[in-house]
């Protein structure tokens, strides 16, 4: 690419030419006012030349033309020392307009060394006497002080100029006034320019300085004094004076400065004399801005030249005078000439277009000597790093150039920001594009402008950055930026995009604690100034885990306490199992109902209308510092109707169409009468996770979707999440996942009718208890309702802790009720009135209504210590039948704490001396931590035993056991079954020898016999003899059958205990002729096939009496049909009583064609029998 | 593999008491009293060095730039901007570990990036050499001190904490290290190293 052509070097070649200095009078620029024009800028669309076609010298006779021309006009007060205030507030004033801007050109001053060589000194035709007047310009005038202190060259150009304006002054007047001043300064250099010739003002031209006059709005048309007479002079002024007076001026000067330099400069003896000068110069003492160079000093004149040869293109010229002048800078230290000298260079370079590493050392060098000579470099510094990264902008290095740019940045604040800003775009526009640096530098130049009061632009900047940041990982990345545009926005008054960006960052657990409430109190003073209540979709603090949504409603099975809706379902269904209806509980009733409740339903659940569904949900504050929510309710939707059965979207559009009531909190407050919500106030400590617990309580008939949740953060935002729509992105994101009833489809709810409902109380429970304490305590039962309940059954579980008493159980004294009666009647009784399953039923006029409790008694003995849980289930139905549920379950759950008490041990040995009777030992030791017991009464069950104290002296010392006491009694045992079997009946013990009274001083004898103490003795000895059972283990087999033939065979797999042996070789022939087509399928999956009828196998006999030490415990015998071609796994299983090494062949294998095959082909042999394979299994004794 | 001098293990591991103990005996000898202060000076200068504040922040960053581990390992007084400062230059750095990490097959890139005074070195796992491994994670470290050699061994110990965390089964690779157990032992190696 031709550097010429690039944004850069159209810029030098704009900025980089001649000045003309413009003196003029007031008259004249009056005169252009009423064009409502400066005089320069009535010039200065003229200036510009784009082919001027200009023949040229070069200083050693080179012809060559010149194109490309331009003059810079300035006015002579304004050629000075850039003021860097003036820049400063012009650079404020332009960013806080700007929407857009163009940077590049912005903070670029004029070259270190002007070089005005011309001056245009211009008089009004109605000056009086003008010649005058051009003298006083040039005398007294403002001229610039740079020219006066010795810095830029006096004697420049002049070019005389008689603004002539048509309208004032008659032209003879000055034409005569031209031919003096030609007399006077010469006929080159006087010219007459004829402005304003048009009268009515109304001349209309293209708009030529739209570029030069910026405070004119583009639509506006000028008033136009200037017909397009005076324009083509105007231009042909200019033109002549470009061409005719300083372009050859130019030239003439480079050849003759040229001449001076070689004279003094070039050449070997020069150099030494130059160098050996120089060196004389060193001791000299420093100068901090280096020595100062009057214009006529040789280092001047080589500037000039090089500056001139600049200016007129010839670039080798130019760059080999400031080679030349750069060593002598450096020598003499004059850092800032040098620095100027050295940008100068690089910029030849770069129009050269070669070399494109020295032009970057050279920029390179000016730039950090600028930075070196402090903060008056300072500025040139800035310029020379923009002409350097044009430069790599130009060769796109954008990547350098954004590293320069950020070198740039210094610590004006607001002309950082603009660079790091500009560093940013060279990073995206870099290949391949950096955005991570681009955000970042985005980010810092962000700051800056927020530090200069820019927040528009920082939240453009911020912005931009997020584009990139946006869904980051990187969490304080994210924070950072979201939290400064909601805060920005939040100055600005924009406070709906100021809330969305603060949201993002609320859930900052990973912050520190201050930051965290710098967060939150910043957000909530967002809030508070929008005096709003606002209500956002994704408020994520607190967090709300939505798996942990946990719905607890009744059905047909309710709950009487907290505790029993915890208990796993499975537990129940085994407990009710034999009391609710045979089929499955949930078709029972819906099939009775199936014309009433469509099929959509079938899906959903059912509650009772009246009754409260819970709904628990975890809310964990993400945050060190606590927060405080209040008012939590759940979203509901209700439809007074049961809407069409292919409604599978949303109900609320559905029964707007249709005309049924839909009723959804929040929404309609008026509506809320179909339901009622529970309100909860959580405040969370730090990090702290809390269960809320909410209900929902329907009050009519219908549908009731619960749709989500809503709550307040401290008191000003409301926040919402929906349950479903987190349902759809599981659903998305795990695929179609099998299992049916996931929690969400438990929130949708068929609300039936108002149905009585049970509530059972347990009363007299103790707490906790020690081991084999007996209590009776008592279950009440209360209907609220009208209707009334009836057919009520109960079951408990385990029976060996809890029994269900008898009605009459609960007038009883406890214990005087165990007290041993003359007869053993109610022994007798109870044991024939004990149902065999367990459940109980209530007598059957039983019927609970109006609110009057019964109470039925239960009987609870702790007979292993630890902590128990008891259930109990309550069955009953509807009186009413009309209603939808026929019956219900009510689920009791309770727990008690079982504590140690005594422990008893026996040891028996026989007696030597007589033949059936038998010493015992007994050990009791109090286990118990605290509590004394007293012994009462030992007895033994069964009526083959008598006993008696070996010596009835008293043993223990007072009548307690004392915790951690222990004591030992000898009893003496004795069989008192006669020898002869036979009369059993009537050698039966007196009751009065079964027990013995271990307790001094008390009479009363408890009966084991009565109500419930034999009941639980019955379920202590069934649990015994489970738990002291031998252990056997069950192995799991599997076999593989594979139909290798085309047709569909049906397969018979019998295993066969010791008694079905075939075998012995002799029956070898008969078995044979089944035993076919039978092939072994070895274990490596490759079909083998071994000969048609296998050797019989000899299966060992096994006497029948001797006890096999394994069985095949599975179904006696399987039966399936196999497909032709296909495998089958078939599951077997046996049960292993003893170790040793097993052969497990004993079953057989029977196989029969499936009778559409055997019509077909009656020559093949349609089944066939075979031995199973020896398979030998070893089982090991247990450690 | 091994490249430079190779020691016997016993070799190795008398190596560095035994510079000690010459260390020991250049300080006891009594003669040279002058010699014996110059070497107390130079352990003194080491202290101090030590003892200076370091700022120092270690991430690392698994695919798709997802950071994975972060901890402060500097002693310097944490600041309240520190924390998103750090995170945005790492983040930043990232670019140029990009174009870096195809263009040489050294590991240990340091220094790569700098803002101010922070350098940033990045320590690239194996992962970039076998693009087919899903593994391509970037120990970053952002430092203040010079310390080279140092920070080399840093990431070399906790690429094998790293590796040792990947061989967890219960580990998906491309997660967060919630283990404690690694935070400590990365700490550990960052007062010992930095």
């Amino acid at each position: 690419m031709d550097p010429a052509n690039s944004t850069l070097g159209r810029m030098l070649l704009d900025e980089i030419t001649p000045v003309v200095l413009v003196l003029r009078t007031p008259l004249v620029e009056e005169s252009s006012q009423k064009n409502q024009l400066s005089f320069i800028q009535m010039l200065s669309p003229f200036c510009n030349f784009n082919n001027i076609d200009v023949p040229v010298r070069t200083a050693s006779d080179q012809p060559y033309r010149l194109k490309k021309f331009k003059l810079r006009l300035f006015y002579a007060s304004d050629i000075r020392q850039p003021n860097i205030e003036v820049a400063k507030e012009r650079l404020n004033q332009l960013i806080t307009d700007a929407g857009e801007k163009d940077l590049s050109n912005l903070c670029s001053e004029p070259l270190q060394i002007e070089s005005v060589l011309n001056c245009l000194l211009a008089v009004s035709s109605r000056d009086e006497d003008p010649i005058n007047k051009f003298v006083d310009l040039f005398n007294i005038n403002q001229l610039p002080s740079l020219l006066n202190d010795g810095s830029m060259d006096p004697k420049m150009l002049k070019h005389f100029v008689l603004v002539h304006d048509g309208v004032e002054v008659p032209l003879e007047r000055a034409t005569k006034t031209l031919a003096e001043m030609r007399s006077t300064f010469g006929a080159n250099c006087c010219h007459l320019l004829c402005i304003n010739s048009s009268k009515d003002g109304s001349e209309e031209h293209e708009n030529l300085w739209s570029a030069y006059k910026t405070d004119i709005s583009h639509g506006q048309q000028l008033r136009c004094f200037l017909s397009s007479d005076d324009l083509d002079e105007l231009k042909k002024f200019v033109q002549d004076l470009s061409s005719k007076h300083i372009i050859p001026h130019m030239e003439q000067k480079i050849r003759l400065l040229n001449q001076q330099v070689s004279a003094t400069r070039k050449g070997f003896r020069n150099q030494i004399k130059n160098l050996w000068w120089r060196k004389g110069k060193e001791d000299a003492p420093e100068n901090p801005a280096g020595p100062t160079y009057t214009f006529s000093s040789i280092e001047s004149q080589i500037r000039v030249l090089g500056d001139y040869a600049f200016m007129l293109h010839d670039y080798e010229l130019a760059l080999s005078n400031y080679r030349l002048l750069s060593t002598d800078y450096k020598l003499d230290k004059a850092w800032k000439h040098y620095a100027g000298v050295q940008e100068m260079m690089g910029l030849t370079y770069f129009i050269l277009d070669q070399s494109r590493k020295d032009g970057e050392y050279c920029m390179e060098n000016a730039f950090t000597t600028y930075l070196k000579i402090g903060s008056s470099g300072q500025r040139n510094a800035t310029r020379c790093g923009l002409w350097w990264v044009e430069m790599l902008k130009a060769r796109y290095q954008y990547k350098e150039a954004a590293s320069v740019y950020f070198r740039i940045s210094g610590e004006e604040l607001l002309h950082s920001a603009v660079m790091l800003e500009q560093a940013s775009y060279c990073y995206l526009f870099s290949t391949p594009p950096m955005l991570r640096k681009y955000g970042f530098h985005l980010v810092l130049s962000g700051d800056l402008y927020k530090k200069c009061d820019q927040i528009k632009h920082a939240i453009r900047t911020y912005k931009g950055a997020l584009s990139v940041f946006k869904g980051t990982t990187w969490r304080h990345i994210r924070d950072h930026v979201h939290f400064h545009i909601g805060k920005w926005y939040g100055f600005l008054g924009i406070f709906d995009v100021a809330i969305k960006n603060m949201l993002e960052v609320l859930a900052c657990g990973h912050q520190s604690k201050t930051t965290q409430e710098l967060f939150l109190k910043d957000f909530l003073q967002i809030i508070q100034q929008t005096g709003k209540t606002y209500e956002v979709p994704k408020l994520q603090l607190p967090v709300i885990n939505i798996p942990s949504v946990k719905v607890v409603y009744e059905d047909h099975r309710t709950y009487a306490s907290q505790a029993a809706i915890h208990v796993k379902e499975s537990l129940w269904r085994s407990l009710e199992e034999d009391m609710i209806p045979t089929m499955s509980s949930k078709s029972n009733w819906l099939e009775l109902q199936s014309k009433m409740l469509p099929k959509k339903f079938k899906e959903s659940n059912i509650c009772v209308a009246g009754e409260a569904i819970g709904i628990t949900i975890e809310f964990k504050n993400p945050l060190q510092i606590p927060i405080s929510i209040s008012g939590v309710t759940l979203i509901c939707e209700h439809s007074s109707a049961v809407s069409e059965p292919n409604a599978n979207n949303s109900i609320g559009e559905q029964n707007g169409e249709t005309s049924n009531k839909s009723a959804t909190s929040g929404n309609f407050a008026s509506d809320t009468s179909s339901f009622t919500l529970s309100e909860a106030d959580v405040a969370l400590g730090e990090g702290e996770t809390v269960l809320v617990q909410l209900t929902v309580t329907p009050r009519a008939e219908g549908t009731l979707k619960i749709v989500g949740i809503r709550w307040k953060l401290s008191g000003s935002l409301g926040g919402f999440c929906t349950f479903d729509t987190d349902l759809v992105r599981k659903k998305v994101m795990k695929g179609n996942r099998k299992s049916k009833r996931s929690t969400f489809d438990n929130l949708k709810f068929l609300v039936i009718k108002s149905l009585p409902k049970l509530e059972g109380f347990i009363h007299h429970l103790p707490e906790t208890v020690y081991v084999g304490d007996l209590w009776c305590i008592s279950l009440e039962l209360k209907n609220p309702s009208k209707i009334p309940v009836k057919k009520l059954k109960m079951k408990v579980n385990p029976p060996r802790f809890l029994q269900i008493g008898h009605k009459e159980d609960l007038e009883v004294q406890f214990p005087a009720c165990l007290e041993r009666k003359s007869s053993r009647q109610s022994s007798l009784r109870s044991k024939a009135d004990k149902v065999s399953d367990g459940i109980f039923p209530f007598p059957e006029d039983t019927s609970i209504a109006d609110g009057t409790p019964i109470s039925w008694p239960l009987w609870l003995r702790a007979a292993a210590p630890g902590k128990i849980s008891l259930y109990l289930s309550v069955y009953y139905e509807m009186g009413d039948i009309s209603s939808v549920m026929t019956y219900r379950t009510l689920r009791v759950h309770f727990n008690i704490e079982v504590l140690p008490s005594l422990d008893v041990s026996f040891q028996i040995s026989p007696r030597p001396s007589r033949l059936r009777e038998f010493l015992v030992q007994m050990d009791v030791v109090n286990r118990s931590s605290s509590k004394g017991f007293q012994v009462h009464q030992l007895s033994s069950v069964g009526n083959e035993w008598e006993i008696s104290l070996l010596e009835p002296t008293k043993v223990l010392p007072s009548d307690f056991l004392l915790a951690g006491q222990a004591i030992s009694w000898f009893l003496k045992l004795k069989n008192c079954r006669s020898v002869t079997d036979q009369e059993s009946a009537s050698s039966l013990c007196p009751s009065e020898k079964e027990d013995v009274n271990l307790l001094s001083g008390s009479e009363m004898l408890f009966d084991l016999y009565s109500s419930p103490l034999s009941e639980f003795h019955h379920y202590e000895r069934v649990h015994q003899r489970i738990s002291d059972q031998e252990p056997f283990y069950a192995i799991t087999l599997k076999m593989i059958v594979h139909n290798s033939s085309d047709d569909v065979v049906s397969i018979r797999c019998s295993p066969s205990d010791s008694a079905v042996n075939i075998s012995s070789s002799g029956t070898t022939s008969a078995a044979s002729g089944n035993e076919v087509g039978w092939h072994d399928l070895s274990l490596s999956n490759d079909i083998k096939i071994t000969p048609d009828t296998p050797g019989t196998r000899v299966v060992k006999p096994m006497s029948s009496d001797t006890v096999p030490p394994f069985i095949w415990s599975a179904s006696s015998s399987t039966h399936f049909t196999l497909e032709s071609l296909s495998s089958r796994e078939t599951p077997m299983e046996i049960c292993v009583f003893s170790p040793g090494t097993f052969d497990l062949s004993n079953y057989s294998l029977h196989w029969s064609l499936s009778s559409q095959s055997v019509d077909r082909d009656e020559s093949r042999t349609s089944s066939g029998t075979c031995q199973g394979h020896p398979f030998y299994i070893t089982v090991l004794q247990q450690d | 593999m091994i490249t430079g001098p190779t020691f016997t293990t016993a070799e190795f591991l008398l190596r560095p008491s035994f510079t000690a103990l010459c260390l020991l005996c250049e300080l006891l000898r009594p003669v040279s009293s002058a010699n014996s202060s110059r070497s107390l000076l130079v352990i003194e200068l080491n202290l101090g060095i030590r003892k200076m504040a370091s700022t120092a922040c270690f991430m690392i960053v698994s695919r798709n730039d997802i950071p994975i581990y972060e901890a402060e390992v500097g002693t310097a007084p944490k600041k309240e901007d520190a924390a998103h400062q750090h995170q945005f230059i790492l983040h930043a750095a990232l670019d140029i570990v990009q174009d870096l990490a195809w263009t040489t097959s050294a590991m240990f890139l340091k220094s790569i990036d700098r803002f101010n005074d922070l350098v940033v070195s990045v320590y690239v796992t194996a992962g970039h050499i076998l693009n087919m491994l899903y593994i391509h994670t970037r120990l970053m470290l952002l430092h203040d001190s010079r310390n080279d050699d140092g920070i080399k061994s840093f990431f070399q110990e906790v690429h094998e904490l790293y590796i040792k965390i990947l061989l967890n089964p219960l580990y998906l690779p491309g997660s967060r290290i919630t283990s404690s157990h690694f935070d400590t032992k990365v700490r550990a190696l960052a007062r010992k190293y930095l």
